[in-house]
């Protein structure tokens, strides 16, 4: 900032052709600037890695990763394979069973969406999967605490925790959740309804707290 | 002067300031970028700019880098690539890459670093209107993100949690008020320092002196006696407080009063 650093002699810089050469680079540049924006942010429509996340499952559906889970009745199954068995459409939160912040909105958002299909008959087209990130503290009495907690219908909702706790990587790598540990052993995490078709795909993120079109996509794809 | 002690000293600030701001990337100071969005984005990204800064300071301002110079003329160019690279570095998608993914943000520390080096040299190189339309513009994208921080119930980061966004909220409007300040503190003492009452209206007298002689050398209608003067280009006129002292100090050698102008090319 101090001018006096100058080169003394010379200044090319603001001669005829330098003019021309500085609005030919600083064109360049921003054009450049621009496309590198416009590129990172798709086009301006994502400035988050949560929208970016959403959009890249609404292009490109996602297949499920294929873990060992356990759910509260003790049985322990493969993912894939509890999907194969299963006709429905689901919509899949992601939760931890200590929580006693944003996952507590989960559990009612999924509470609200039990009633909604049971009053709408649609539990044979569409069903609900929690499954539990933190498997070091969530074994199979945890979540049939939080299954009984949140009065769940086991028909519609069922609640799933990992088998080996080592894949959690995996399995929050698959669904793009990022999970940073908060004080008091809670975590924080990026909440959101995942709509994973019959055939064991992640076709659709939606917000958290709009459930009504989280229900509108798995309905939509059981037609 | 010498201008040695300054660079040196600047050298010195910029590689301790580059060093540390690196050191926040590695373990175990890296906890501190990772868990809080204020030490990521208030400390060490601006760390990382004033390195690169001081550290272009401290460089030789002959050889290499003047062979660009004639592509940055007032510093364009240079303001406007570091403008893209801060743009970048306040998206949050781009923040959450640089937690997670180690060579995003070795490409942060780059890419940082050399946006201070090119804002030292355009600095430098710019007059103060140019520099306010480049500042003002940066302060306001810090300013409105900071607001946004602060006010928003969404988490923007999926790296960091909503109480660190909104620290980061209130350091980003520090950050900004601190700029805006510093800039105009910085630009008006150098202002008064440049010219005292007398010897401004001494300065541009030589500077209409200057016009006036350059104009004729242009024209060709060359002054009846050689033009006596100081060469001192327009530009340089317009803002350099070397430039000026020098005006100054050869009109003053030629006995140019205030006033005398044209007794002084005509003689």
């Amino acid at each position: 900032m101090e001018p006096n650093s100058l080169p003394a002699t010379e200044r090319p810089g603001e001669s005829a052709a330098g003019l021309w050469r500085t609005f030919l680079a600083s064109t360049l540049v921003l054009a450049a600037s621009l496309g590198l924006l416009f590129a990172a942010t798709e086009g301006g429509s994502a400035s988050t890695t949560e929208t970016l996340r959403r959009s890249a499952v609404m292009r490109a559906p996602q297949p499920i990763p294929d873990l060992l889970v356990i759910d509260a009745t003790g049985t322990s199954a493969s993912l894939l394979a509890r999907r194969a068995a299963d006709p429905r459409v689901w919509i899949v939160d992601f939760v931890y069973t200590q929580c006693t912040s944003v996952c507590l909105s989960l559990g009612t958002v999924f509470q609200q969406l039990q009633a909604e299909i049971i009053a709408r008959g649609l539990q044979d087209r569409v069903g609900l999967v929690s499954v539990s990130f933190d498997p070091a503290r969530d074994d199979a009495p945890a979540l049939l605490a939080y299954a009984s907690r949140w009065r769940i219908e086991p028909r519609v909702w069922q609640v799933l925790t990992l088998a080996r706790p080592g894949d959690r990587r995996r399995l929050l790598d698959a669904f793009g959740i990022m999970v940073i540990p908060a004080p008091l052993g809670e975590f924080e995490h990026n909440a959101a309804l995942h709509v994973v078709d019959a055939a064991g795909r992640l076709v659709r993120i939606v917000d958290h707290d709009d459930p009504g079109r989280a229900l509108a996509v798995a309905t939509a794809l059981t037609r | 002067m010498n201008p040695w002690p300054l660079r040196s000293r600047s050298f010195a600030a910029g590689m301790l300031l580059a060093m540390l701001a690196c050191a926040l990337s590695l373990p175990p100071a890296r906890m501190l970028i990772e868990q809080s969005m204020l030490w990521h984005m208030a400390v060490q990204m601006p760390m990382l700019v004033a390195a690169g800064s001081l550290l272009m300071r401290s460089a030789p301002t002959a050889g290499l880098l003047d062979r660009f110079t004639g592509w940055n003329a007032f510093g364009l160019t240079g303001f406007i690539a570091a403008q893209g690279i801060i743009a970048y570095w306040m998206l949050p998608l781009a923040i959450d890459r640089a937690v997670v993914l180690p060579a995003t943000d070795v490409l942060k520390i780059v890419s940082l670093l050399a946006c201070g080096a090119l804002l030292a040299r355009a600095f430098a190189r710019s007059v103060a209107v140019v520099q306010l339309f480049f500042l003002g513009y940066a302060v306001s994208m810090l300013g409105s993100l900071g607001l946004y921080l602060l006010g928003t119930n969404r988490r923007l980061c999926n790296a960091y949690s909503l109480e660190s966004q909104f620290s980061a909220g209130v350091s980003m409007l520090i950050l900004a008020s601190a700029l805006a300040i510093a800039w105009t503190g910085f630009t008006l003492r150098r202002r008064e320092g440049s010219r005292g009452p007398e010897q401004g209206a001494v300065a541009s007298r030589a500077i209409e002196v200057t016009a006036l002689c350059d104009l004729q050398r242009d024209t060709g209608n060359r002054p009846a006696s050689p033009c006596p003067l100081v060469s001192v280009p327009l530009a340089d006129a317009l803002h350099p407080r070397a430039k000026i002292a020098e005006g100054v100090g050869k009109a003053q050698d030629l006995r140019l009063e205030p006033g005398g102008v044209d007794s002084g090319v005509q003689a």
